[in-house]
């Protein structure tokens, strides 16, 4: 199912937490949103949901109008960040709490219903666990449980709110490959918040950059990675270098260094962002910045070495170039770049 | 060190000794002197005192009293607690504070509050009259007085509960399709039910023993408008002791059943919130 919401905009008091947000999800995509904290993404799953009503615009689904209809008649399947399971009730009983809600005419037998509370438990291995409280569960099983609680109703859409959020790492990434693999299984149009971009980069067919209650950039992840449409993006999506330049003639330069074409920029300040990958040791000569190794320091299996430009004081985190040491002088080249308005 | 902890202990002693003497003193001495007397002339003396028709209407009108405050209780306290607890609205903090003023203001107070209004002489007292209803001295003025001087209880208990509980659990039945009423029946009464007890079990303690405010409202009209307490002073006043400690018995107990309840259930309270999170 298609998931479209146009010119939402949703206040809380004086406070715009959604500003004229339009994005579609397509029917069987898995779509993430990702954005730091406080950007809205909770509030415009929210209001995909019907647990919040927009202030302005309009959420269709399938082209049909539901902005005016309660959580109850979407049929959507909503995962909270907390969980949110009955801690009254077993899983058994959580997960069946969808179906037996039903209006009797539309109900299924119980029978039906412990045959589908049987089958979700398998699909989230936890055949055994059934009769257990919420608070006998460790955070994975939870999320687990409440996953399948959503799917237990045969939702339109899936909209799963920071799912992996308060898990720890390990949980987390065996978690979110086998959710991956449930979406693909089921097909059901999915929404997901993250303020991990990892998690939304590995994940998502496509993702939405938020910020500030805006969309900054929908694209699909190495879309995003390699052409990011703003400085936001550029900046929050892995890691970037940012530097300080001047566009003079259609040129970029840095501290007096000609880099190379500015691609249509106007001439005035601007601002550059570059990859650590995107940076090369060179030979003097045209675009070669001068550089001095400062540091170096390991992220696990990928090595950062730390390095000042010039007599600039602005400094870049590039990947590892050869055999330098702390203090050597070299020359450093930008091979890719992203160009913004300062 | 052995010095430090010897008077430490000693000190711990003394403490606990001073608590157990006044609770003895001002607790159970007096529990046990109601019932000595209220036995004084063996079972049948007190039986006699209890059965008794003034009596039994006073012990009847406490009942009613207390079976109309209680529900009614129930019923503004889930609603009040439900919405200070999940909803923003201009007002709230006065909503908060009305709450408790029945725990700030005298019950005699509250009682001449009813007077006031309904009386004779009351705001509405000429109206009340041409149409032959009569609220003070008679039974709607100790029960408006009952539902006054208990109205905190149900909703103090609710709101912090509510609160910390949060409403993702509401959002998520919703979300899974239940209705408003299906969400409260299944979700949101069980995850309160202890604390609705808790509240429950302290105001109907109140609404059977409250005198101040019942007092005024009274008029002490024998066999009509005397709830138990109120027929106990009088019973006293009379020189008859062992009526009177027979029926402060009743109220003895009730007391006694209460604070059981109240410990079985902040027992299974505590196990509850260990096992919550
Ligand atoms: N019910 C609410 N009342 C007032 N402000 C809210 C409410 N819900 C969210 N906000 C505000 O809206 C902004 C966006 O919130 P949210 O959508 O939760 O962000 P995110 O999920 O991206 O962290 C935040 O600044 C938050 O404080
Ligand atoms: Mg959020």
């Amino acid at each position: 199912m298609t998931v479209s919401v146009h010119h939402i905009t949703k206040r809380f008091g004086a406070f715009t937490a959604l500003d004229d947000v339009s994005l579609d999800a397509r029917p069987g995509e898995f779509l993430a949103l990702l954005g730091p904290s406080g950007s809205g993404k909770t509030t415009l799953l929210r209001v995909m949901a019907g647990l919040e009503f927009p202030d302005a615009g309009a959420v269709l689904f399938d082209h049909v109008d539901v902005t005016n209809a309660r959580a109850a008649e979407r049929r959507v399947g909503f995962v909270f960040q907390h969980y949110a399971l009955f801690r009254h009730m077993t899983v058994a009983e959580n997960i069946a709490f969808g179906l037996k809600v039903k209006k009797p005419v539309e109900r299924p037998s119980p029978e039906a219903i412990a045959a589908r509370v049987r089958d979700l438990l398998g699909l989230i291995q936890l055949e055994h666990l059934g009769g257990r409280y919420p608070s006998q569960l460790s955070g994975g099983q939870r999320q687990r449980v409440a996953l399948a609680r959503a799917l237990a109703v045969g939702p339109r859409v899936l909209l799963l709110d920071e799912p992996f959020g308060a898990l720890d790492a390990k949980v987390r990434k065996d978690l979110r490959r086998w959710l991956r693999q449930i979406h693909d299984e089921t097909g059901v149009t999915s929404v997901f918040v993250t303020h991990d971009q990892e998690e939304a980069l590995e994940l998502a067919d496509r993702v939405v950059v938020m910020n500030h209650g805006r969309i900054e950039q929908v694209g699909e992840p190495a879309e995003i990675y390699d052409h990011p449409a703003s400085a936001f993006v550029a900046d929050f999506i892995g890691e970037a270098n940012r530097l300080e330049v001047t566009v003079r003639h259609g040129r970029v330069f840095f501290a007096g260094v000609d880099l190379g074409p500015a691609d249509g920029h106007g001439d005035g300040p601007a601002i550059l962002y570059a990859r650590p990958h995107d940076f090369v040791i060179t030979d003097v000569g045209a675009g070669a910045i001068p550089a001095v190794r400062r540091s170096h320091r390991r992220l696990g299996a990928r090595h950062r070495i730390l390095l000042s430009l010039g007599d600039s004081g602005a400094t870049v985190e590039v990947e590892t170039l050869g055999p330098l040491d702390d203090g050597d002088v070299c020359h450093l080249a930008i091979q890719r770049w992203d160009l913004f308005p300062a | 060190m052995s010095s430090s902890t010897t008077e430490s202990r000693l000190v711990r002693r003394l403490l606990i000794g001073i608590a157990l003497a006044f609770l003895s003193f001002n607790l159970l001495l007096p529990l046990f002197a109601v019932f000595s007397e209220a036995l004084r002339e063996g079972w049948q003396g007190y039986q006699a005192a209890i059965i008794e028709p003034d009596a039994l209407a006073a012990i009847r009108l406490t009942l009613l009293a207390a079976a109309i405050a209680v529900p009614f209780n129930i019923v503004f306290g889930v609603c009040a607690a439900w919405a200070i607890a999940r909803f923003e609205f201009p007002g709230k903090s006065l909503l908060i504070t009305l709450i408790d003023l029945p725990f700030s203001v005298s019950p005699v107070i509250a009682g001449l509050i009813y007077v006031l209004l309904f009386g004779a002489h009351g705001w509405f007292g000429p109206w009340l009259d041409e149409h032959d209803i009569q609220i003070v001295f008679a039974v709607p003025g100790i029960v408006l007085a009952t539902i006054f001087v208990t109205f905190p209880f149900v909703a103090r208990e609710l709101i912090p509960l509510m609160q910390e509980q949060g409403n993702d659990e509401e959002e998520a039945a919703l979300s899974l399709g239940a209705s408003g009423w299906q969400t409260f029946w299944r979700v949101t009464l069980p995850n309160i039910r202890w604390g609705l007890l808790y509240g429950v079990l302290l105001c109907n303690a109140r609404a059977m023993g409250e005198f101040g405010a019942v007092s005024v409202v009274s008029g002490h009209i024998r066999g009509l408008t005397n709830t138990m307490p109120l027929h106990v002073e009088i019973l006293y006043n009379e020189y008859n002791f062992i009526a009177a400690f027979a029926v402060a018995s009743l109220l003895a107990l009730l007391a006694l059943v209460t604070l059981v309840a109240k410990s079985l259930l902040e027992w299974r309270f505590g196990r509850k919130a260990v096992a919550g999170h």
